[in-house]
């Protein structure tokens, strides 16, 4: 059963799913682009002062790329399933809903964590290669929050659209920006690296939220 | 997982965002923002004056004062009397020189002495140590200047250094490889010297855009302090004998070459001392009461005195001391503690602590980390009771079951959470 439904979700967005994989995959090369611009432009002890001391991001595209990402993800899985009560007939299987919900989330983030992978391995890439090791670390703590603020993203657009009732889709939606945005918040590189697992919180109580909209959907309890 | 625990997670989800958001934004909207007093020590006047955002109402002298700017700035003297901007920046001639250069003050003669633009501009200096750059996230990997670089202007060398469990670790800029000879020519230096690794801190002002490189300071293992340069290729290390007793929490690096002190060391106890730039000896300054956990600390040096002021967000303090850094003996008094406007409670804030029972904030004021805190205030449990009779209230107009087991854990929730807990029934409870 959850076979199939990995392989239902892998099918039905496959063609969305490549999109935004080659998009991540243009801006992550743009930036490799960028940073070797600069590294040829500079001698190498005043890129990394510019960049370690003065604390010039060279990935500040990524900033939001993983947010939209999961957005759209969000957005092309469940769009079709709520809005053609598709979610509904599966809810209706032989198998807990709440284990199903976690199937299409689980499924989700499979392609999500694809879709960011260019980012991730160009970006170590590009950092192992040009700049000096402990960068390396404060960079994990500075891009972090980016890259769980695709997972709030693709988990937020699914509490919106699987809610039926459109007040509380709304009260939703500003929720999961309200998380989203905790993870944006523009910081000196390397803020996070003390109180690093406090950004797991907002995460753990999401995955566990998305499921109360999907009980209701099931139960047709729309406005 | 049960329908309880799902909407228990998305309950949590919107007291936790609202917490962070809710009074930041009304903050904004309601709060008149109020930056710290400006408080300085005047040597014609011989007593601290002060500039400050008047919160509430404007003192009528004030007022009439206020003839070329805006009222809700007040100027003031330690003694109480409200001055007009022009009297103040006369007041402060080291200051504001160039506006009194305008109007024809200059020369100003001071204690018998008489001082012109250039006197005063070689006279004139601040060192800032703030609370937030002693706690700020650092990559502990730092440019090694040539101190001696035979030209005007300073450049990086190509290595970069640093620390590791059992010596010093050169990285070269170019081959972003270390430079094992070097590491170990280093590390064996400041072993001959008597260094004992770890690293614990390491200090300096990493920068050429600065006149002198005074070289970095490093922190042993046992607390002992040392000074590395480097030149021509070649490191030079020197134990700097520090204050008695003094464990060093901060050492502020600030080269110039027109004066005699190069930085300032904060010791863990708010201890405070001035590093000389020719002979590395540290100079103590009589300053009590500075909290550098809390607290931002300004020397102000000019021909004549030396301001020390140090504030949190709060209370400011002053202590004017002479060129030899000796409480001055003037009439005003040598120090000042003013609680700044910033501390005035205004109905705003007031109700703003009213309404919401509890704040989570992202960052503290004194730190350059994430730090996610909860703060509360007398007023909460005000605004919780309000919060659980307006849902009584609105459960008796709509009519509903007001003893029920939903309805009591929902008021005891209320009452925990307050106005947060309202906007998470309003966001979760599809009947509301």
């Amino acid at each position: 059963m959850l076979r199939a439904i990995f392989i239902k979700e892998y099918c039905k967005i496959r063609r969305f799913w490549l999109l935004l994989l080659l998009l991540n995959l243009a801006v992550s090369l743009q930036m490799v682009a960028g940073v070797r611009s600069f590294f040829l432009s500079e001698h190498a002890e005043i890129a990394w002062y510019r960049v370690i001391q003065l604390g010039n991001l060279y990935c500040e595209q990524l900033r939001f790329l993983p947010l939209v990402s999961g957005i759209l993800l969000g957005v092309f899985q469940f769009l079709p399933e709520t809005r053609d009560n598709r979610l509904r007939l599966g809810l209706h299987l032989p198998i807990t809903p709440q284990r199903l919900i976690l199937c299409h989330l689980a499924a989700g983030w499979v392609m999500l964590s694809g879709v960011l992978m260019p980012d991730i391995l160009l970006l170590a890439g590009v950092t192992w290669y040009w700049f000096p090791p402990r960068w390396p670390l404060t960079l994990f703590f500075t891009v972090l929050p980016w890259f769980l603020a695709g997972v709030s993203g693709y988990l937020g657009s699914v509490l919106v659209l699987v809610e039926p009732d459109l007040r509380l889709k709304g009260c939703n939606a500003v929720v999961a920006a309200g998380v989203s945005g905790c993870y944006l918040v523009q910081q000196t590189p390397g803020a996070f690296q003390e109180d690093a697992l406090l950004l797991v919180l907002p995460l753990m109580l999401m995955v566990p939220a998305v499921l109360y909209p999907t009980l209701r959907f099931r139960c047709r309890r729309s406005g | 997982m049960n329908v309880t625990v799902a909407r228990g997670a998305l309950f949590a989800l919107v007291i936790l965002t609202a917490s962070i958001y809710l009074p930041h934004f009304y903050d904004q909207l309601f709060v008149e923002p109020v930056a710290r007093s400006h408080l300085l020590y005047s040597p014609v006047a011989q007593e601290f004056v002060y500039s400050e955002k008047i919160v509430g109402a404007i003192p009528p002298e004030v007022r009439r004062e206020a003839k070329d700017y805006h009222a809700e700035i007040g100027w003031r003297t330690a003694g109480g009397r409200w001055i007009s901007r022009p009297e103040f920046e006369r007041l402060l001639p080291f200051i504001y020189y160039k506006n009194m250069e305008l109007q024809g003050l200059l020369p100003v003669h001071i204690a018998g002495r008489s001082f012109d633009k250039e006197e005063i501009k070689k006279g004139r200096r601040v060192i800032e140590v703030k609370a937030r750059e002693m706690k700020r996230p650092r990559t502990p990997i730092y440019p090694l200047i040539e101190s001696k670089p035979g030209r005007a202007g300073l450049i990086f060398s190509k290595y970069r250094f640093s620390a590791t469990a059992d010596g010093l670790r050169l990285i070269n800029a170019d081959t972003n490889r270390q430079d094992s000879m070097l590491s170990t020519a280093f590390s064996a230096r400041l072993q001959q010297r008597g260094f004992r690794f770890p690293i614990r801190a390491v200090f300096g002002r990493f920068t050429v855009l600065k006149p002198f490189d005074m070289g970095a300071f490093l922190l042993d293992s046992t607390g002992r302090l040392f000074h590395l340069s480097y030149s021509h290729g070649r490191p030079s290390v020197a134990m700097v004998e520090l204050p008695e007793k003094v464990r060093v929490k901060y050492l502020k690096i600030s080269e110039s070459r027109r004066h005699r002190y190069c930085g300032v060391l904060i010791g863990e106890e708010g201890r405070v001392w001035l590093l000389a730039c020719s002979d590395c000896r540290f100079v103590p300054l009589p300053v009590r009461g500075y909290d550098p956990e809390k607290m931002d600390l300004k020397l102000i040096f000019n021909p004549v005195s030396v301001t020390a002021v140090f504030s949190d967000e709060n209370e400011i303090h002053g202590l004017a001391m002479d060129a030899n850094f000796v409480p001055v003996a003037s009439p005003g008094g040598s120090v000042f503690d003013h609680t700044m406007s910033t501390a005035k409670q205004t109905p705003a804030k007031v109700a703003g602590k009213i309404l919401f029972p509890f704040v989570l904030r992202w960052q503290r004021a004194e730190s350059g980390f994430i730090d996610l805190h909860f703060s509360s205030s007398r007023y909460a449990p005000i605004g919780m009771l309000l919060s659980l009779l307006l849902y009584r209230g609105w459960l008796r107009i709509r009519g509903k079951q007001e003893n029920g087991v939903a309805t009591t854990r929902a008021s005891v929730v209320v009452a925990l959470f307050g106005v947060y807990a309202l906007i998470g029934l309003f966001c979760v409870d599809r009947e509301w």
